[in-house]
């Protein structure tokens, strides 16, 4: 059995209800993500690069790619590599990928908690064309990783590479310190959230 | 596991960030890597549509150009000219129609009916277009009947001015 917490989520209509968080991504997700993700993941995509044709700034399906099913079939079994999934009605709404092995690099030599995937169903991300239908999924994820991060006893650091349109998150609400594009990483922008900086956000977010 | 659940004001807080940013992290799209093949397409299949899939695919193949090689010569994104070979249905814009007419040399008027930009297409095109379709196969090299099939069905498209 899968370990899990309860979370509450903001429902489009207004209403909060109840969600869990669990450890592990299973069978019935990855059939979710295949089933109901990907279709509409590939449309934004598309989009996404019509717009971008026509000059507009638009990141929208940049995960459109990911295969969960093979990422899942890579790490199970691999203890370096923990696998995280909100649920709520009776459907996923978030997957996560976190790493062990990773070092810091605001403290050398540390070890830090890698965020290797991050994504919130197509239908929970912000859209002019529809509400999102749960909220906050991301939010959840991250706060997770930092809570995992100081569990595994790594106080709390955390890194991870930002897709285009997800920086200001980054930058702006967890002001976690950027080390600029990464050559290594199809160029995109590392960040690390320091000890400091985790400690304050799970005392602030906690009950 | 770590199983602290949330504050109420926290919570709150998430919620309305949420719908200011985007919150995602790993690797992005990237054109001509195994990223291509998992790309899946969804959108209904048209038969001109996936004619001038198949067209611009072996124009290329015969040109002996990469996509990034291309997009390089005409400067269209390359993700554009990904989609327009393998997602049949999507609509590039009319200034990447252009440029592909322009390199390849086919009348600008044969290729937005082929690419789907207009709904007056010439009958007799379609029906050459299905069947050049129907025959053709998109891979690495073009074989020797394949090459003889293109040429013939470009002609035709260039006959069409």
């Amino acid at each position: 059995m899968r370990s899990s917490y309860p979370v509450r989520l903001l429902k489009s209509d207004g209403n909060w209800i109840d969600g869990e968080l669990f450890e592990g991504i299973s069978e019935t997700n990855l059939i979710h993500f295949e089933q109901l993700w990907k279709p509409q993941l590939d449309e934004m995509r598309r989009e996404a690069i019509e717009r971008r044709a026509r000059g507009e700034k638009c990141y929208d399906g940049a995960d459109a790619h990911w295969n969960w099913r093979k990422f899942v079939e890579l790490t199970t079994g691999d203890l370096s590599v923990r696998q995280f999934t909100i649920e709520a009605d009776g459907e996923t709404q978030g997957l996560m990928l976190v790493s062990t092995i990773y070092r810091s690099r605001i403290e050398p030599g540390q070890h830090l908690l890698y965020v290797d995937r991050v994504a919130a169903a197509p239908w929970n991300r912000k859209s002019k064309k529809a509400p999102q239908r749960f909220r906050p999924i991301g939010s959840l994820l991250i706060r997770h990783a930092i809570g995992t991060s100081l569990a595994e006893g790594f106080s709390g650091r955390v890194g991870l590479h930002s897709l285009p349109g997800s920086t200001g998150f980054y930058c702006d609400r967890l002001a976690m310190k950027s080390f600029g594009p990464d050559p290594h990483h199809q160029n995109l922008e590392y960040f690390e959230l320091s000890v400091a900086q985790a400690q304050e956000e799970i005392k602030k977010s906690s009950k | 596991m770590f199983k602290t659940p949330p504050s109420d004001r926290w919570l709150q807080e998430a919620v309305g960030l949420e719908q200011e940013f985007e919150i995602s992290a790993g690797s992005e799209f990237q054109v001509g890597t195994e990223d291509e093949a998992a790309f899946q397409e969804a959108a209904p299949v048209n038969p001109l549509q996936m004619a001038f899939a198949i067209l611009m695919r072996n124009l290329r193949v015969d040109h002996r150009l990469t996509i990034e090689q291309l997009a390089e010569q005409i400067a269209v994104d390359g993700d554009q000219l990904l989609l327009i070979e393998k997602s049949v249905g999507f609509k590039p814009p009319p200034r990447t129609l252009q440029k592909l007419s322009a390199f390849y040399k086919l009348p600008f008027t044969a290729v937005v009916q082929m690419a789907g930009a207009v709904t007056n297409v010439n009958p007799l095109l379609a029906r050459n277009a299905v069947q050049f379709a129907a025959k053709s196969e998109s891979f690495e090299q073009l074989t020797r009947d394949e090459k003889k099939l293109l040429t013939k069905f470009v002609q035709l498209v260039r006959d069409m001015k």
